[in-house]
């Protein structure tokens, strides 16, 4: 058993010892002995301090001690050793558009008996799975999710091994990463390791805006690789009206008078009003794709100008498939990091929090101790 | 002469003197000089002849040379009755268990001291008297000079356990010249005191022996519940402490209780029971210097 704060369990073993000592120097009445010079000896109370070689009343004595290591346990917060002394892995594996075949290859070659695999893609696509091969998505990956997930089966894990290791084995794209990524590794109790796989081929670079809804020709560019933007223009008169409204694709979210042209999305959606309805979606055409972009600029105004409309509409228009853009080695070092084994060194104290019901039986027992010795302590009064 | 265990004590303090600590009323010759004077042959001085001397006693030498009639004058020596009172009072008895331990108890020591003086007394032939005075009475051995009083006193001395609170200042009632008081001293010293210095003042001598135990000037280590034999109300916890303060209560005690007799013109001695009985002996019955 090892506890998470030892020194509330140590401080409850001193009082314990403590308290032992209290019961050797007990205050008693003294043996009577016929000393003729009696009135001699300060007048005082009929009971006096002394040292006994045993301590007087074991059952108290025994009471008080096993409430105040009981309370130390529970304030200490106890946890049950493992079974074994090792390391599990918590592997969070790619399975998203980006991932390439090797992130199979790099799980596979990882994987122990007892190590965990989550699988990742989107924040709805992910799970636990044994180890094992994954076919990849076409959603854009969210490694975010992934650590949610991971971090949910570590208080689990934790009971079963003496260390953790978290391993991300993924291309780590930029497109991957959100604010909450590093928070999250950081949450994670042990050491973080990334095995970054390879990133996936650079698309076409062929981009086609149409306004008017695409033709042949436009289908026959897309097959042959190019990415095709139907992004019709607003027409007074026929066009809903603008009214204030927020949308967002990529990292970019434009709140203006906006608005929403009739159109129907299919496959990938890749920008989305605020209510969550698509404001734009990609499909996928032979080589390339075709994206229709439902949102109607405003005619009025300088919304175009501002910069959070230049970046929509700069999301809007990349090539199809996946942008490839890894992250920057300064995210990688913030999400990896080591972490001491338990029990080798100062810095190897865990955080894993305990038990609950532990704590709370713990509690429970001290409680019936202490109540016990309190009815103990007033017989023993009685009785005297 | 059966007086038991006493043997080795009383060969101890044979020889042993118990001068007057002065002169003494005249009376029946004795050893102690008395205040009278005699005929002996020793000479002491002249006086006038006055009527009604016997003329034998003219100095007839000095008349033919002086033409003057004067008589001879030499000491006179006479008893000195003496009255051992032993306080046998409950505290007397302690420790309880001095067999066991091996140790003399108060009450041993106080009839070994009254033995030994009673055959010193005896021995100046003095006629010496016991009075024991405990919870019990007064067991009284009328002072006299006849064969067989050492025993005697030594057979009553034996025949008592102390118990109950000792009145000592009893034993001073029709007490002869010269007393001495063999007790501890926690009685009614008040009282005692005030006999004793009423005795002295009326001629008499008064001799006290203190016996206090070791084990009272050092209790044994330990807390105990100190319970005073003559009042079991007097219940006081002795305690590594409360035992310094104790000791110093006690000597305090000792040193005034010393002062009041000597302040009295009585002959003070402190015994403790592991003293030597023989030099404890010669200690009381020493002249004062």
């Amino acid at each position: 058993m090892t506890f998470a704060a030892p020194l509330a369990f140590g401080i409850a073993v001193a009082a314990s010892i403590a308290t032992v000592l209290f019961h050797l120097i007990s205050t008693q009445r003294p043996r009577p002995a016929v000393l003729p010079t009696a009135r001699f000896v300060p007048a005082g109370e009929a009971q006096a301090i002394s040292r006994a070689v045993r301590p007087a009343d074991l059952l108290l004595l025994a009471l008080r001690v096993l409430a105040l290591l009981l309370l130390g346990a529970a304030f200490a917060g106890p946890r049950l050793a493992s079974s074994r002394f090792g390391m599990i892995r918590m592997i969070v594996a790619d399975a998203s558009r980006a991932a390439q075949p090797d992130v199979g290859d790099s799980v596979t070659a990882l994987w122990r008996a007892g190590d965990q695999v989550v699988w990742f893609d989107s924040s709805a696509d992910a799970g636990v799975y044994s180890a094992g091969r994954r076919t990849s998505s076409t959603a854009q990956g969210r490694l975010s999710a992934g650590l949610v997930r991971a971090n949910q089966r570590m208080l689990e894990l934790s009971e079963h091994s003496d260390s953790l290791e978290l391993v991300i084995v993924s291309p780590v794209l930029r497109e991957e990463m959100d604010a909450a990524v590093v928070p999250l590794a950081a949450r994670w109790v042990g050491s973080v390791r990334v095995v970054r796989s390879a990133s996936p081929p650079a698309p076409l670079s062929t981009v086609r805006t149409v306004v008017a809804e695409p033709s042949a020709a436009d289908s026959t560019a897309a097959r042959a690789g190019a990415t095709v933007i139907w992004w019709p223009k607003a027409r007074d008169g026929k066009a809903p009206s603008a009214h204030a409204d927020a949308v967002w694709a990529g990292d970019a979210t434009v709140v203006a008078q906006l608005a929403r042209l009739p159109m129907r999305h299919d496959g990938q959606v890749v920008a989305r009003w605020s209510d969550g309805t698509p404001a734009a979606s990609e499909q996928q055409v032979g080589a390339g794709c075709v994206r229709r972009v439902s949102i109607g600029i405003p005619q009025v105004g300088d919304a175009q100008l501002q910069p959070s409309f230049v970046a929509l509409q700069r999301a809007l228009e990349l090539p199809c498939g996946v942008a490839v853009e890894p992250a920057t080695d300064a995210a990688l070092r913030a999400l990896a990091r080591d972490w001491p084994r338990r029990g080798e060194g100062a810095g190897s104290r865990s955080v894993l929090p305990p038990r609950a019901s532990t704590t709370l039986w713990l509690l429970a027992l001290a409680a019936c101790a202490l109540v016990l010795e309190l009815f103990m302590r007033a017989r023993a009064k009685a009785e005297r | 002469m059966a007086v038991g265990p006493y043997g080795a004590l009383l060969e101890s303090v044979r020889g042993v003197r118990w001068p007057a600590r002065r002169s003494v009323a005249g009376g029946a010759p004795g050893a102690h000089v008395a205040r009278s004077r005699g005929v002996a042959t020793e000479f002491v001085e002249y006086r006038p002849y006055r009527q009604g001397d016997d003329p034998k006693r003219i100095d007839w030498k000095l008349l033919a040379r002086s033409d003057r009639a004067f008589i001879r004058l030499a000491p006179d020596r006479a008893v000195l009755g003496t009255l051992i009172i032993v306080d046998a009072s409950a505290s007397m008895d302690f420790p309880k268990d001095a067999a066991d331990l091996g140790v003399r108890s108060k009450w041993r020591c106080a009839r070994e001291i009254a033995v030994g003086c009673v055959a010193i007394a005896h021995a100046g032939a003095d006629p010496v008297g016991l009075a024991v005075i405990g919870g019990g009475g007064v067991a009284r051995l009328t002072p006299r000079t006849r064969r067989g009083v050492v025993a005697e006193a030594a057979r009553t001395l034996d025949a008592l356990m102390p118990s109950g609170a000792a009145a000592l200042d009893q034993g001073f009632i029709g007490a002869p010249a010269r007393v001495l008081v063999v007790t501890d001293c926690l009685g009614e010293l008040d009282l005692l005191v005030n006999m004793a210095r009423a005795h002295v003042a009326g001629g008499g001598e008064v001799f006290v022996a203190h016996v206090v135990s070791r084990r009272e000037l050092d209790p044994a280590p330990g807390a105990q519940l100190a319970v005073d034999p003559e009042d079991v109300s007097v219940e006081r916890p002795l305690t590594d402490e409360t035992r310094s303060a104790y000791c110093d209560a006690f000597a305090g005690w000792r040193r005034e209780t010393a002062r009041r007799w000597r302040d009295a013109g009585v002959g003070y001695s402190e015994i403790c029971d592991d003293d030597p009985m023989d030099v404890a002996i010669r200690t009381i019955v020493a002249p004062v210097a």
